[in-house]
């Protein structure tokens, strides 16, 4: 296993179209000492999915363009096995159960607890586990 | 004596007498005397006193006569100057005499027979003179008595006519005092004249040839006849008076008939009125009649032969009836005038300066007999001053009745009338008395009216008043009343200034209308449409709580996990200080960004919305839709934007306008929720090519309005959709109209509708869009 791969094994994506948002994950997760690789806009994530390992993906669902939908759907295409989290600001069943639907490992709701979440991203790293 | 020739020296008138005598003498031998003239050598004659006695012989004969002849011219002569001198003397005593006498007869004529009293008195106060004008004027003659009974004695009374004249003050007094005393009026009243008399008294002091003072004269004159002419004028004056102060009818009347009646004696007056139906009679004044007769007069018809007033008023002719028993005109009357004791009627009818007959003033007496020419002479007087007197308060009940009407309509009409004059003074109606908040009896003025303007307004209202008062035109003013006890009133002033013929202002004339009511409903109005503009805004939170939740949450978001980022980095122990601080910043400006979404939220849903500030529409609009992206993501439609930067600024509230903005947006959203998420497009865009008009356009593509009647969206609870809210485009209209714009809904030529919103330019923005472009 390469040095990159094994970085790649162990980086956390996310994505989410406010800057503030985005960089307050990257901060939490950081301080857990996840490798963190953000995103603010789905189509670069994309990119970078369709020619990296990406294990797991935390993703805003209401973002301007590609929404957080959208990129599921197209992640299922390119990379059917990266694990992806939800977080949204809004509650919106329907919202919910079609990215269930898609097939996401969790939902969190924004603002949301730091502990469970942390925990979910360390617990779904470890289930994906190495390449 | 030897011979005659001794006659030769005799005077020839007197020679012949002197031969007589001597004839005689020698015949009987008597001694004699005789005077007589002679003639001397030189031919003038002497007068001579010649004494013969005879010499008696013893016979006792006469033997010789002895004579002498004495020359007595002068002695004569002087006899004769004394005899001439006495006589002159006797004629001039008795021509004296007589002269004096004339005098003392002429004086005592003029004294006896002069209109005027004259008194002459001592020293000691007697009187020496109290000529027969006296004694008529002071009712007695001279009598001796102490000064301090004069008054008391002769009824002498100061003007009042009841205070007895001081007896020092007398003029008498005064003049025996040394004093001169000029036109002195005093009242005489005695037995002999009861109802007394007015004289008017000039006295002086009564001086020696010495100069020493002697006593006093009075010269007394009778004014009675000018002092009751005096009298009649003046109360004459008061009856007119009376009129023009707007006594009342009947006091007026009653007035100007007893004033007749205190013209002569045992003069009875009345005055009726002619009702207006012209036929009968109606009680007007007659305060000395029987009240018997006065009932049965009052309300009798006029005819050709009803008494003498109903037939002076049928005839419009004097009716004088000498004897009322006896006379035809009052056979139907008779009896009661027995009763009362009435002989002779005289009446004249009472006429309006046009005419008309108005009533008739009438004389009565107890005798029978027809009226003289003094009692003439106050009919046409009395008759003269009742018919200005009538006439004036028929006139009076026209206005009077025509002010009614007017009052009534103004009452009904909320309406005050007033006049406002150049000198300063005012009038008002009762009813605008109450809308300005004045006393009835409040003597008003133009500044007491301004007074009651707000302080607000009132030096416009006052610059207005005074432009139309400079053109001699009309205004019109809205403004408010500032009532005491800090009531206010919303009125509408209108007013008018009228001209004589040289273009000098006579009057301002106008009405004040009260407008509270209306302005209150018009507030009220204004009060419910905010209070639906903010019920439709906490509707459109309702519809947007999908956006606002996003919008908080995400600063919260940011918040919570830079906050647990730190402490674990604390917690590990290996926090690198400078990426402490950078998030604790970052912290506060998400905090920030969550209050400023707060504060949005807060000003849509607020009340009171009413601040107008320039605003940008270009800039609201990004806003309003970066505010509902979320929505619109959630309905997977799009809204998209073309701005044109020219766009001039709007005055207006930008809340309102944001309220215009999302119900127009959330309108087509839901217009559009049928159709499959790809069509579901809406264009926000800014025109700015209609100069100085501000264009916002909201195209949606869905089903469009109603073909017969686009405009019909705009009414209150119109809607087409299940959950929309009804007043939600009603209510964008309102707003619009508020700011002076307009709102049009059409189909555009494809499909879906096209909500326009026009609003004025800002001042000054359209030149900047114009160099802009």
């Amino acid at each position: 296993m390469s040095e990159l791969a094994d970085a790649q094994a162990n980086e956390v994506c996310i994505v989410d179209d406010d800057p503030s948002v985005l960089k307050s994950m990257h901060y939490l997760l950081a301080s857990e000492g996840f490798k963190v690789r953000p995103f603010s806009k789905a189509e670069d994530f994309l990119a970078h999915a369709s020619t990296h390992h990406v294990p797991v993906v935390v993703t805003d669902i209401w973002m301007d363009g590609v929404t957080g939908l959208e990129l599921l759907a197209r992640l299922c295409a390119i990379s059917p096995r990266t694990k992806v989290i939800v977080i949204t600001a809004r509650e919106d069943l329907a919202a919910r159960a079609t990215a269930m639907a898609i097939g996401p490992v969790a939902f969190f709701m924004k603002p949301f607890d730091d502990e469970k979440f942390i925990a979910t991203v360390r617990d779904t790293l470890a289930q994906v586990g190495p390449e | 004596m030897k011979g005659w020739g001794w006659q030769k020296v005799h005077h020839p008138d007197e020679v012949g007498r002197v031969v007589e005598r001597i004839k005689v003498a020698f015949a009987t031998g008597q001694p004699w005397e005789d005077t007589f003239p002679l003639r001397s050598k030189t031919g003038e004659y002497r007068w001579f006193l010649s004494r013969a006695l005879p010499i008696f012989d013893a016979e006792g004969k006469v033997a010789r006569w002895f004579g002498t002849n004495t020359d007595i011219t002068k002695q004569r002569e002087l006899e004769q100057a004394l005899r001439e001198s006495r006589d002159q003397l006797e004629q001039k005593v008795t021509r004296r005499t007589a002269e004096f006498s004339r005098t003392n007869e002429i004086l005592r004529s003029i004294l006896s027979n002069m209109g005027d009293a004259v008194i002459v008195a001592d020293k000691e106060n007697n009187f020496l003179v109290f000529n027969p004008a006296a004694e008529r004027m002071f009712g007695k003659g001279a009598m001796e008595m102490p000064l301090v009974e004069w008054p008391q004695h002769y009824g002498l009374y100061l003007p009042d006519k009841v205070t007895p004249f001081p007896h020092d003050q007398l003029p008498m007094t005064r003049s025996i005092r040394g004093e001169e005393v000029d036109n002195i009026e005093m009242f005489v009243r005695h037995e002999k004249a009861p109802h007394g008399l007015w004289t008017e008294i000039i006295g002086r002091p009564l001086r020696g040839a010495d100069g020493d003072l002697l006593g006093g004269v009075i010269v007394c004159r009778d004014i009675t006849q000018i002092k009751e002419e005096e009298f009649f004028r003046a109360g004459q004056s008061r009856v007119l008076e009376m009129i023009a102060a707007d006594a009342p009818l009947s006091e007026v009347l009653k007035t100007l008939v007893l004033l007749m009646e205190g013209q002569a004696e045992g003069l009875r007056c009345s005055i009726l009125l002619l009702n207006r139906d012209g036929k009968h009679v109606r009680h007007g004044a007659a305060p000395n009649l029987p009240e018997a007769y006065v009932k049965a007069v009052d309300g009798a018809p006029i005819g050709p032969c009803n008494g003498s007033c109903g037939t002076a008023m049928f005839t419009r002719k004097p009716v004088i009836v000498t004897n009322v028993m006896t006379d035809p005109l009052w056979r139907d009357y008779r009896d009661l005038a027995r009763i009362c004791g009435l002989r002779a009627c005289w009446s004249t009818p009472i006429l309006s300066p046009q005419g008309e007959v108005l009533g008739s003033f009438a004389m009565y007496r107890q005798e029978k007999r027809g009226p003289r020419p003094e009692e003439d002479r106050l009919t046409n007087i009395a008759t003269h001053i009742a018919g200005i007197a009538i006439d004036r308060q028929r006139q009076h009940e026209v206005l009077r009745e025509r002010d009614a009407r007017i009052s009534v309509a103004a009452e009904s009409a909320d309406l005050a009338f007033w006049v406002l004059y150049p000198e300063g003074d005012a009038w008002m109606s009762d009813k605008g008395r109450r809308i300005y908040g004045f006393d009835s009896n409040l003597p008003l003025t133009c500044d007491l009216i301004l007074s009651r303007v707000h302080p607000d307004e009132r030096a416009a209202v006052k610059a207005e008043y005074d432009r139309a008062c400079a053109l001699r035109g009309a205004f019109e003013t809205e403004h408010r009343l500032l009532l005491p006890y800090g009531k206010t009133r919303w009125v509408i002033m209108r007013g008018r200034c009228l001209r004589d013929e040289h273009g000098n202002i006579l009057e301002t004339i106008g009405v004040t209308l009260d407008v509270s009511a209306q302005k209150q409903a018009a507030l009220q109005l204004l009060v419910q449409r905010e209070e639906m503009a903010h019920r439709n805004r906490v509707a459109l939170m309702g519809e947007m709580t999908a956006s606002f939740a996003h919008e908080i949450n995400q600063p919260l978001t940011a918040i919570s996990n830079k906050a647990s980022a730190a402490r674990r980095f604390l917690d590990r122990g290996n926090i690198d200080p400078v990426l402490l601080r950078e998030l604790l910043e970052e912290i506060a400006a998400d905090s920030q960004r969550a209050g400023e979404v707060m504060r949005g939220i807060r000003s849509l849903v607020r009340k009171e919305t009413s601040e107008q500030t320039l605003l940008n529409l270009n800039a609201i609009i990004s806003d309003t839709v970066r505010l509902v992206s979320s929505d619109v993501l959630n309905r997977e439609s799009v809204v998209t934007t073309e701005l044109d930067p020219n766009v001039p600024g709007v005055q207006g509230t930008l809340v309102q306008i944001q309220q215009v903005l999302l119900n127009l947006i959330i309108n087509a959203l839901d217009a559009m929720e049928a159709l499959p998420p790809a069509e579901r497009r809406v264009i926000v865009s800014t025109r700015s090519d209609k100069g100085d008009v501000a264009e916002f356009i909201v195209r949606d593509f869905g089903m469009g309005l109603p073909k017969d009647r686009p405009d019909k969206v705009f009414d209150h609870f119109f809607f087409t959709k299940q959950k929309g809210m009804g007043m939600g485009l009603a209510i964008v209209r309102s707003i619009i109209e508020a700011h002076g714009g307009t709102i049009s809904g059409e189909n555009a030529p494809d499909r879906g509708a096209c909500m326009v919103v026009r609003l004025p330019a800002a001042r000054g923005e359209v030149q900047k869009s114009k160099a802009a472009a």
